[in-house]
């Protein structure tokens, strides 16, 4: 990491606390999950009663990623030795338990909130908060007309490194950073994530993702609550021997977020981190603009008749899209924004 | 012209398209592909694709090399002179035209089945009569994916359709748009000539698709 001016101003790369608090926040969210297997393919001689595996998941991990602790679990407790022989974990696959077809290349946290979301619509909607997702797991091939392919831990790090290439393109029109990387570190970032390792992933994701202001030697850093990038617009710092930021979350040309609605397609169109007006994009008018029935303007008076979840959390209106891109984005490079319904309370 | 459609002018370029070629002439039809419907979601707007399915007869699977090309091409040269394929031996391929939010240009989307139902693997579907022989680098034995080596990129992947939601394959489309933009540009067409945009975007696709194996739904 090279500074870029001769005085003692940091590197480029270094970041905020508070952004390092939001980026460690978000990786260490966890998700419950309870997963059972079909009791119609438990082995014989399993010891039922007991094939419910719960587990406090990793947000930014994906359900592949889990099979082995899974297996491990199901070899010492559930199942016997025959039974065990013959595990074929390429074989495995989930299922919700309304039976519906999960999307295992998804982040597990947008899995749940997307769920989250998905209950918000129901008619008989009851708010329930934490309680785990109940996933089935079946042990035999999937039905090849609901999947073309059974998920496996491969197929998963190519729709990863896929999405982080988009993300890239999004933001800055090419995919140099991701490209710039070597292979040693590309597969660092998968690695990150499979040993849930906050410093090995960012030790490469810092050079590709945005970053808010650094923090300049000679004045104090911003306020620990601070979810503003404007605490010192860059140009007009006399200090910046390098002028803007260049990879600054302001500067990109727009944040990589989607829209997931209850049951619906996912929404994704152009999110410039500044508006036309030289205003900073919200996450309100954000909404408001894409989504004006469930979020009306604020002018309006009418209240809203949703509500965004971002990594789980309900968040802030005024809350900046460019800090969202960096500081709460998944370890997709991905701004996941779940839109649920909110309900007259009982 | 911008190599670039914004979800407005694909919309438009669509429109017009399925328009142009609805009623195509029987000399049209081998040159620009037809049968395609614009559909859109049901409640929400700017989801809108174009659709067509077709029936494509299915090749016996072998292990052919790069070196059996010419054996390919004759076993293919028999299968035409085969008997007209019984409803048992066709193939169903849905493919869709769908606009890239990330990179602004059109991109194929697919999925190719056999007679019961089940979706083909990879390696039949880079072996079947939707694809050009010769299209794919010889294949590394991976079930998920197609890669150029050196390509940023994988060329054919797995994907959900954008609107659909439905698991689904698709192309890369991040080397299409400059393509295009560059075929535009020795066309000399005009700048909103969104038609002609698309036409040459099916062209481009045509290197390595066959739009014209088999026949309609």
């Amino acid at each position: 990491m090279s500074t870029y001016a001769p005085r003692h101003s940091p590197s480029a790369f270094s970041t905020p606390a508070a952004t390092t608090l939001f980026r460690r926040l978000t990786w260490e969210g966890t998700v419950p999950l309870e997963i059972r297997v079909d009791p119609k393919e438990l082995p014989a001689n399993s010891d039922r009663g007991l094939e419910c595996y719960y587990i406090q998941a990793p947000r930014v991990s994906y359900l592949p990623l889990l099979v082995p602790e899974i297996k491990r679990f199901l070899m010492d407790v559930v199942f016997d030795e025959n039974a065990a022989r013959v595990l074929k974990e390429e074989d495995w696959w989930f299922e919700s338990d309304e039976g519906t077809l999960l999307k295992w290349h998804w982040p597990i946290g947008l899995i749940y909130d997307n769920h989250t979301i998905t209950l918000s619509a129901r008619p008989n909607a009851v708010p329930s908060f934490f309680t785990p997702l109940r996933l089935i797991l079946h042990l035999a091939s999937p039905p090849t007309e609901k999947l073309l392919l059974a998920p496996n831990a491969e197929a998963c790090k190519q729709a990863f490194m896929g999405q982080l290439k988009e993300a890239d393109f999004i933001r800055w029109g090419n995919t140099k950073r991701m490209t710039g990387l070597r292979k040693a570190e590309q597969d660092g970032l998968w690695e990150g994530i499979k040993e849930h390792n906050f410093d090995e992933y960012w030790r490469v994701a810092s050079k590709i993702t945005p970053t808010t202001a650094p923090t300049r030697s000679n004045s104090p850093p911003p306020p620990p609550s601070s979810t503003s990038l404007h605490t010192r617009p860059p140009s007009a710092d006399p200090q910046s021997s390098a002028g803007p930021d260049k990879d600054g979350a302001t500067n990109v040309r727009n944040v990589p977020v989607r829209i997931y609605l209850p049951d619906g397609p996912v929404l994704q169109d152009l999110v410039p981190p500044i508006l036309e007006d030289g205003t900073m994009h919200v996450l309100s008018t954000f909404l408001t603009a894409r989504l004006p029935l469930l979020f009306p303007e604020l002018s309006s008076g009418k209240p809203n008749l949703g509500y965004a979840l971002i990594q789980g959390v309900p968040a802030p209106p005024d809350t900046e899209m460019a800090w969202l891109g960096a500081c709460m984005a998944g370890a997709d490079g991905w701004v996941n924004v779940c839109v649920g319904l909110l309900r007259e309370s009982a | 012209m911008a190599s670039i459609l914004s979800r407005s002018q694909f919309d438009q370029a669509c429109k017009a398209y399925v328009e142009a070629y609805l009623n195509a002439h029987p000399s049209d039809v081998k040159r620009h592909p037809t049968g395609w419907l614009w559909e859109e979601h049901p409640y929400i707007a700017n989801l809108g694709y174009l659709s067509r399915t077709v029936h494509l007869p299915s090749r016996p699977v072998q292990s052919t090399s790069r070196e059996d090309e010419d054996d390919l091409v004759e076993l293919i040269a028999e299968d035409d002179d085969a008997t007209l394929n019984t409803r048992d031996d066709l193939l169903t391929c849905k493919q869709y035209v769908v606009h890239s939010a990330t990179f602004g240009v059109p991109t194929l989307y697919f999925t190719l089945h056999d007679a019961s139902g089940s979706p083909l693997p990879l390696e039949e579907i880079m072996k079947s009569a939707l694809f050009r022989p010769g299209s794919f680098p010889s294949a590394d034995g991976n079930t998920f994916a197609v890669t150029f080596p050196g390509s940023s990129f994988a060329m054919l992947s797995q994907g959900d359709h954008p609107t659909l939601g439905t698991p689904s394959w698709y192309f890369h489309p991040c080397h299409t748009a400059e393509v295009v933009g560059e075929l535009m540009a020795e066309i000399d067409v005009g700048r909103d000539d969104l038609l002609r945009w698309l036409e040459a975007w099916f062209m481009v696709m045509g290197n390595i698709v066959d739009f014209f194996a088999g026949s309609g739904a």
